[in-house]
């Protein structure tokens, strides 16, 4: 495979990208031109997405799915792609939302084609960083993701997206540029060790970098993936966002932006520096464990519906780094089986809140109460999402809550245990919210809202079947991301041995 | 035979630019063509443009006092890009003297060109001045008090300058038997009066560049002078001698000389990256950025042969998105008044596609993907790092933190200021936008036109960057 336009990867990047591109020259003056092409397109972009996913998993031309492409000859710079399970999981997922976040996004009406043309740059973007095996092309997507949630949360934002879409630029180009500073500290060191300039995945794990390298580039990479995921106590961005954002634009966002950082502390830094994290995670842990509880008595304090879910899940983001410290491959399938249920998750309740949002200009939770009985479908929804970010049996958020938590209280106790607590908090926050929001009959509404039409039930129903599928069937759904965590551990073992 | 044939019609360009200067001078006073001038100046510079080729071999000119190889024919191409681009946009200004207007212009372009190509240091310096000169009239042309003001400074500072460099050009001189790159090389590390004339030289030929210390009179200068002429002087007259001064940098391997360049580099980065941060005016912003991207091509310098690509992948991509910036200062330019950032609040409800195409173009001069900036930025950052010199890229991307908060500061005013309300419904007008609105000059089509041009070639530049690198690289 030597060229990109024979590779499946770089056509499901270049898809979203050009429907993203044509998006952004359709008149907005009619109001509906813009948001049917956006739904037509990203039904396009998705079952592209999905007949990619069943070759992959099918096994059909594995060769359509990785490259090495020369980028400059001169300076043996390549461009390395290639996917796996789980790669190819968040990418099915990214492409799943977009059409998710068009009917959510419906309202929009000042320079629609715009906003929808970020939204297809976003999931383009990610397709991109879920498919990088080298750095340098890592890097390029992971700063090319942020360019469109800025325009989305500064353009379409709420009154405070100002300073909401300025602290997210601020505290991603600081981290950004300290990535691309880790970035060379390794290929330096490669190439110090292997006389190549090599940035590749693969060749950094080969290279056998030293603890202290390791240590050095651990403290220069984190912080950007820390900050995306979003981690305590730079989440602050997130939560402003969240809260400033319209609905489509937090599914996108909380749905498969955020996870991306799980992602990349899985490929990059779990796997090529693994000495630094074991330096540093007797520390860390009590900082992810600090976070749960903080967050968890955060989403108690917010009053704006779309913030406490925000809070609700940076509470489990510390979680899955939690276990991520754990070095267990038992514990990190969990993990990533949670940030996956997590992802959907958080896509159905920013679509709930849209429709909220759509018949309700402000959805604090003070104002709403007693929807079950005129919004039964939503309540449904809202319910199942709820339970499953709650981790209730039977959900997909309890499968892989379980199975974390059997695993971390044996390795951290204490952290462990703090976590429980913050998560218990949590579960019990949620369980709050949705007696608020569905069951509360001393609140009286003004006006009866009318329940999700068609268009919604479609788009959130398929996701809501994928909260309680894998909760019922969590071995068969976990065992897709098992496959990737015994060769993230393997492939770090592979490291430590070659130090 | 007939490849080379074809290869030495480059040579011609420098001399059909100077007959074309003189034809459009002397329109004004055949009855027939008179009003004509601009349309005549643009086909000039477009048969130049078009009839431009890569040569197949290198190309001596003038007794070899300039030499025309692939580097400096791409140089030219950005030049003749540049020249044809300003004077697209200039056919909407209302000049007294149009026939003057574009002769300066060709002149200047053309002899700017032989600063790229020359082979000597006192035929730099010649053409150099040469291409400076109308620049001081071309400048003050159009916009009062403020324009004559940046002209007076203009060339204050330069002929100043160009005292320098001719003290050094003379200590060189009696110190060298010949002042031609080849035998410069020849003649060993400098010592004493060379290298105080090499210095003096180099002092004087930064101005050129807007190196530092001299941003500072250009922030003024390009303050100052009509839009297209900003853009033309910013993406054209100011990157034409860093060819000359890659080659002066090339003449040592150590040494004062060898090392003045990181130097002055460094310093011009973060200069312009924190100027470019603190500026609160559109031009200054954009003189901030320029001199930030000038202060990354003199890194490249010091990524050897990996640093020639770069240099050369980033020559376009800034000239591009410098002269975007400066052109979508148009919309913002009115005698007499500089142009505040608060100024552009609201500015993508009214016209999106253009702001969006500045935004492309700020955002490739901060070095932000997938733009041709940020793969030049990065190539130069990567090729010193492969030459050792992990200090210079770390300052590197430390002064990249202030240009991409600097973009941060342009967008916040163009798309996200006096818009809340509007959010969802249809654009309000808020009485600063009117105020500023009434008080604009009319914007012509060409400058929508150029500046979406420039945001679609910066957005191809970047994202096919593996075809322009491949391009590039076969120079050498």
């Amino acid at each position: 495979m030597n060229s990109f336009t024979d590779n499946m990867l770089f056509s499901l990047f270049s898809v979203s990208f050009l429907a993203g591109v044509l998006l952004f020259f359709i008149p907005s003056k009619n109001r509906f031109l813009p948001q049917k092409t956006a739904f037509y397109l990203s039904i396009a972009v998705f079952v592209t997405t999905l007949v990619a996913f069943c070759m992959y998993y099918s096994g059909f031309r594995p060769e359509m799915f990785t490259a090495v492409i020369p980028w400059v000859p001169e300076l043996d710079l390549k461009v390395h792609i290639g996917t796996d399970r789980f790669s190819m999981l968040l990418i099915l997922l990214s492409a799943a939302f977009l059409p998710l976040s068009v009917i959510v996004s419906r309202n929009a009406r000042r320079s629609a084609g715009f906003f929808y043309a970020c939204l297809f740059f976003l999931q383009s973007a990610l397709t991109g960083l879920f498919s990088a095996r080298d750095l340098i092309t890592f890097y390029f997507f992971w700063q090319f993701s942020v360019l469109p949630v800025f325009f989305l949360t500064g353009v379409w934002g709420g009154k405070g997206r100002i300073s909401a879409a300025g602290k997210f630029f601020v505290f991603h180009a600081v981290s950004s540029l300290l990535f691309l500073l880790g970035i060379f500290y390794i290929a330096d060191n490669v190439h110090y060790l292997t006389g190549k300039w090599l940035f590749s995945f693969d060749a950094v794990v080969s290279a056998g970098l030293s603890a202290t390298v390791q240590t050095t580039c651990f403290m220069l990479l984190a912080p950007a993936f820390f900050l995306r995921l979003p981690f305590f106590p730079v989440h602050t961005w997130f939560t402003g966002l969240i809260n400033e954002n319209k609905p489509g634009a937090n599914i996108m966002i909380a749905g498969i932006f955020v996870p991306s950082g799980v992602f990349a502390f899985l490929k990059i830094i779990m796997i090529l520096l693994p000495a630094g994290v074991r330096f540093f995670a007797p520390y860390m842990v009590y900082l992810c464990a600090a976070a749960c509880i903080y967050c968890a008595l955060m989403a108690w304090a917010v009053p704006a519906l779309s913030r406490t879910i925000a809070y609700l899940m940076a509470v489990q983001y510390p979680l899955i780094m939690l276990c991520l410290f754990s070095f267990s491959s038992d514990t990190v399938s969990a993990s990533l089986f949670h940030m996956a249920s997590l992802s959907i998750s958080s896509a159905v309740l920013f679509a709930l809140c849209g429709a909220i949002e759509s018949r309700m200009k402000t959805p604090m939770l003070s104002d709403l109460g007693n929807l079950t009985r005129t919004m039964p479908w939503f309540s449904v929804f809202f319910t199942m999402a709820f339970f499953s970010l709650a981790g209730v049996p039977c959900m997909s958020g309890f499968a892989g809550m379980y199975s974390m938590f059997t695993d971390i209280f044996s390795r951290f106790p204490v952290p462990a245990a703090a976590a429980f607590a913050g998560t218990a908090l949590a579960f019990i926050c949620c369980l709050r919210t949705v007696y608020n929001v569905l069951a509360d009959k001393k609140k009286t509404l003004h006006e009866p809202f009318t329940d999700l039409n068609i268009y919604e039930i479609c788009s959130v129903a398929p996701l809501a079947v994928l909260l309680l599928i894998p909760g019922l069937f969590p071995v068969f759904f976990s065992n897709a991301v098992t496959h990737d965590s015994i060769i993230c551990m393997s492939q770090q073992e592979q490291s430590r041995g070659n130090r | 035979m007939e490849t080379v044939n074809i290869s030495a019609m480059i040579a011609v360009s420098p001399v059909f630019l100077i007959l074309s200067a003189i034809f459009v001078l002397c329109a004004g006073i055949i009855k027939p063509l008179r009003g004509a001038e601009c349309y005549a100046a643009l086909l000039a510079s477009l048969v130049a443009l078009v009839f431009m080729r890569f040569p197949a071999t290198e190309i001596s000119l003038f007794g070899g006092l300039a030499v025309i190889n692939g580097a400096t024919a791409l140089v030219w191409y950005v030049l003749l890009t540049a020249l044809a681009g300003s004077i697209f946009v200039s056919m909407s200004y209302r000049l007294q003297h149009p026939g003057t207007y574009y002769f300066l212009m060709f002149v200047s372009a053309a002899a700017s060109m032989l600063v790229a190509a020359a082979d000597n240091l006192i035929f730099a310096f010649a053409a150099s001045e040469t291409a400076l000169l109308p620049l001081y009239f071309l400048t003050a042309c159009r916009r009062g008090r403020q324009g004559i003001r940046a002209a007076y400074r203009f060339s204050v500072s330069g002929i100043l300058f160009a005292a320098l460099s001719m003290v050094g050009l003379a200590f060189l001189n009696y110190s060298c038997p010949s002042l031609s790159f080849t035998e410069l090389s020849k003649s060993g590390l400098p010592g004493g009066l060379a290298l105080v004339g090499f210095i003096l030289f180099l002092s004087g030929f930064t101005f050129k560049l807007a190196a530092l210390p001299f941003n500072f009179v250009f922030r003024d200068v390009f303050s100052g002078a009509p839009g297209a002429v900003a853009a033309y002087m910013a993406s054209a007259w100011t990157l034409s001698g860093l060819p000359v001064l890659y080659k002066i940098y090339s003449l040592f391997y150590s040494g004062p000389v060898h090392n003045f360049f990181p130097t002055v580099a460094v310093l011009t980065v973060a200069a312009g990256s924190l100027s470019a941060f603190y500026s609160q005016d559109l031009r200054k912003t954009g003189t901030g950025l320029l001199c930030a991207g000038i202060g990354f091509c003199l890194l490249s310098f010091s990524g050897e042969k990996g640093g020639e690509i770069a240099l050369l992948y980033h020559i376009p991509a800034l000239a591009a998105s410098a002269a975007g910036l400066f052109l979508f200062s148009l919309y913002f330019e009115k005698e007499e008044i500089a142009i505040p950032m608060s100024g552009l609040s609201g500015f993508a409800d009214r016209h999106p596609v253009v702001a969006l195409s500045a935004a492309v173009c700020l955002f490739s001069a901060a070095g932000l993907p997938p733009l041709g900036g940020f793969f030049a930025k990065f190539i130069i950052l990567f090729t010193l790092l492969r030459n050792g010199h992990f200090m210079l890229a770390m300052t590197g991307i430390f002064c990249l933190l202030f240009s991409v908060l600097c973009s941060l500061k342009l967008i916040s005013y163009v798309f996200f200021s006096n818009a809340a309300e509007s959010a969802d419904g249809a654009v309000s007008t808020y009485p600063e936008q009117k105020s500023l609105k009434s008080g604009r000059n009319e914007v012509s089509p060409a400058v929508n036109l150029s500046i979406f041009l420039l945001a679609v070639f910066l957005s191809v530049y970047g994202i096919f960057s593996k075809y322009f690198l491949g391009k590039i690289s076969a120079f050498f």
